[in-house]
């Protein structure tokens, strides 16, 4: 029974990845029976329960069906391709230490047409990355070890690292977009008294190996440096205060070969000084203040400094919740300029904007390096235990003075964004639903031209319903229209709408049907539901999906159809995704 | 299509390799990492202190919907099962940005049980590295996961409160 636990780690270690791990594999009974003891725990020193290995396995297969035909051999799909990505997590510790591996396997199949010897299309797996096979590649993504003690923590290897609210760093994962970045380095926390101090230096790590994502031209990542300190004091009555420093040094484009140490070799790119002041309760009022300043020492950014404020503050008075927020920002966007390329950035503020509709006009409230604004949101709880009815109101107001590129616009505009929503749960029936309108108003020009506004309306909803017995049925239309003012890269104003039918039968089985359309002339992918007709059925996508999930920690998909590509937002990072056509299957293991 | 043999073996390996991975699962048994995060008052919790009672871990976000529809079972759970030993840990997996929402979001949905911030991701990483949210831990007295639970769906509750009545009963 025992080897069946371990045989994961084993059986990858045969291909040279995991050796280490599979020889400290501990077993116990997979199958729920007597679990080992865990060992005695020292309540006066460190306590980490007892070693073992556990971890994460994803397996995915994905057919990809390209619509376009290759020149000359219209009659066959020879541009159809198959990936495979298996991403393998493994934790294991004692009682002082944690150390986790992420390896990640990547291989392409079928990705050259090759007729009587003669090569007439192919897709390179990757361009720069180290493997002895062309088609083929592994990378050990993360490597962490973490060591505890009563005096704090010390972390070596792959970390993630943001001071205050994100301003002056924010390294992060967010798996939901597929990107993942972490600091390769050092990094320590250290409990003195009321004090913490935090500090950490390392190169940036980007992940290798997309799970989602299409896997060709892979290439290493640049390797930025970023050093860092914090120090935190608590408990100064309902007060708490920090202050942090953070120096960036870039890998310039123009420089791939640049490393962990010749990096740290670079002058420091830019510095960033801040410091936060908290106040818990104060008058019945959570409060929370951050503010910093950006020192572009580099001749290569587009500014010599910036700088950002933060304020929040949060009331309970009896069913309400209410939160209001604030920011100034001044040119710290700069900040990401080398770090956009590989699709992440080093920091970011709050947005204060409702992620699901960030659109491409939506630069002007997230990413811009002139914005003030504020947003107000209150949620009302009606209802006790699990009957819940929580309606909520949001309004935002912003005033963008970048103009031009994303900007679309010649003129400072003012932005308002209302958002509405509730949510209701009564027993096994849920409905989750948001809407909204948002208005970007240009300022007139300088000669008294119009620019007009653009304007957005959104609306989305997930309800659940039990039908008879386990099945239960969850709906979830999703839909949004812009129109456009008057800009230099005048668009065209679109209509997105998405929608997803779920049926759930127990805990074991989910059959799910997708339906993307939209009429964005952005989107260049093309819809797999041509025998609607007409344009409409190039701009329609349709999928199917099946879900088995035999017990809680093992999950298997498979899918066949297409979506959209679009921007895709999760946990406050966008990125623009890419559609797809074709198949995919899928295995998620916990162990 | 010609492939490279040696390119179709390795990718062949990649495949089996997941597949037996895969299907030779089970979280159970294994011991819950301990942590160290501070909750909305910043005040230190660690998992260790916990030793000896039955312990559910929530992962959460305040942008996650299914999170929200899960929590009140939560909630409805630790009320009526905490005076028997039962511990409800929320730990949000927001990250820095959004970490001003998370009391009131805690707020509107009715907790009081501890919530701890996981703004690195540190925590939520050694449990679950897909980052999969909402993601349900149950710990049993002696530190051991007993089982966990991904995503959320209708019913799920009735699981967890299933283990965990199952756990409290045990010595």
């Amino acid at each position: 029974m025992g080897a069946k636990t371990l045989r994961p780690a084993c059986f990858l270690a045969l291909i040279g990845l995991l050796l280490p791990v599979c020889a400290r594999a501990e077993d116990p009974d997979p199958l729920g029976g007597s679990a080992p003891e865990a060992p005695p725990v020292d309540a006066s020193g460190p306590n980490l329960a007892g070693g073992g290995t556990s971890g994460t396995e994803d397996l995915r297969v994905r057919y990809t069906h390209v619509a376009e035909k290759l020149p000359n051999f219209e009659d066959r799909s020879v541009l159809d391709y198959i990936e495979a990505v298996n991403r393998l997590d493994l934790t294991g510790g004692n009682a002082h230490w944690t150390v986790s591996l992420s390896g990640d396997a990547v291989a392409l199949f079928a990705n050259r047409y090759i007729l009587d010897g003669t090569l007439y299309h192919e897709r390179q797996l990757y361009t720069d990355l180290v493997s002895p096979f062309p088609d083929a590649a592994f990378q050990m993504e993360k490597v962490t070890a973490v060591g505890r003690a009563r005096a704090g923590t010390v972390t070596l290897g792959d970390s993630y690292e943001s001071f205050g609210r994100g301003i002056a760093v924010n390294i992060n994962k967010n798996t939901d977009i597929d990107v993942d970045t972490s600091i390769r380095g050092v990094s320590g926390l250290l409990h003195a008294g009321k004090i913490d101090l935090t500090a950490f230096t390392g190169i940036t790590n980007p992940q290798q190996i997309a799970l989602e994502n299409p896997n060709i031209g892979l290439h290493l990542g640049r390797n930025h440096a970023i050093t860092g300190a914090r120090a935190d004091i608590f408990g100064l009555g309902p007060v708490n205060l920090g202050a942090h420093g953070v120096i960036y040094q870039f890998a310039r484009a123009e420089d791939p070969t640049m490393n962990a140490l010749t990096t740290y070799d670079q002058p420091i790119d830019t510095a960033v000084g801040g410091a936060t002041v908290e106040a818990l309760g104060v008058g019945g009022v959570d409060y929370f203040v951050e503010g910093d300043y950006f020192d572009y020492i580099a001749t290569d950014l587009a500014a010599k400094s910036g700088g950002e404020v933060y304020v929040s503050g949060a009331a309970y008075p009896g069913v309400v919740t209410l939160l209001v927020e604030g920011k100034v920002q001044k040119n710290t966007e700069i900040l990401n300029t080398f770090a956009t390329p590989d699709n992440y950035e080093f920091a970011a503020g709050p947005t204060l904007e409702y992620e699901r509709v960030i659109t491409e006009d939506s630069t002007a409230a997230v990413n811009s390096n002139d914005l003030e604004g504020a947003r107000a949101r209150a949620d009302f709880r009606l209802g006790a235990g699990a009957d819940t009815l929580t309606p909520y109101i949001s309004e935002a107001v912003f005033h963008d003075g970048e103009t031009g590129g994303l900007h679309f616009n010649a003129t400072p505009e003012n932005i308002t964004h209302t958002v509405a929503g509730v949510t209701w749960a009564h027993g096994d029936s849920h409905l989750i639903l948001n809407g909204g309108f948002r208005l970007d108003r240009r300022e007139p020009g300088a000669d008294g031209t119009d620019y007009g506004a653009d304007r957005l309306a959104h609306l989305d909803a997930t309800l659940t319903v039990p039908i008879a017995g386990p099945v239960s049925v969850e709906i979830a239309p999703s839909g949004q229209a812009f129109h456009w003012g008057k800009n230099a890269q005048q668009q065209t104003d679109y209509l997105d709408f998405s929608g997803t039918l779920a049926v759930k039968v127990g805990g074991h089985w989910v059959a799910l049907l997708y339906n993307d359309y939209t009429s964005n002339p952005l989107v260049t992918s093309v819809g797999n539901l041509q025998f609607l007709g007409g344009d409409l059925g190039n701009d329609e996508y349709g999928a199917v999906e099946v879900q088995y999930k035999p017990t809680d920690s093992f999950t298997l998909k498979a899918f066949y159809g297409a979506y959209r590509a679009g921007i895709r937002c999760a946990g406050g990072q966008c990125r623009q995704l890419p559609g797809f056509n074709g198949a995919k299957l899928s295995a998620t293991a916990s162990f | 299509m010609p492939v490279p043999a040696t390119s179709r073996a390795v990718g062949a390996l990649v495949l089996v390799a997941g597949l037996v991975a895969t299907g030779s699962a089970s979280a159970a048994g294994k011991a819950a990492p301990d942590f160290s995060l501070r909750d909305l008052n910043n005040v230190t919790q660690t998992l260790s202190q916990y030793k000896g009672k039955v312990v559910v871990l929530d992962f959460w976000a305040t942008w996650c919907g299914p999170c929200k529809i899960e929590i009140p079972h939560l909630q409805a759970m630790y009320t009526e099962l905490g005076a028997k030993g039962l511990v409800v840990i929320g730990i949000s997996a927001d990250d820095a940005r959004s970490s001003s929402q998370v009391k009131p979001v805690a707020m509107s949905l009715g907790i009081t049980y501890p919530v701890l911030q996981d703004k690195d991701s540190a925590v939520v990483s050694q449990y679950d590295p897909a980052k999969t949210l909402p993601y349900t831990v149950v710990v049993d007295k002696a530190g051991n996961i007993a089982t966990v639970f991904s995503g959320y769906n209708a019913g799920d509750e009735v699981k967890v409160q299933a283990a965990v009545t199952a756990l409290l009963g045990q010595p």
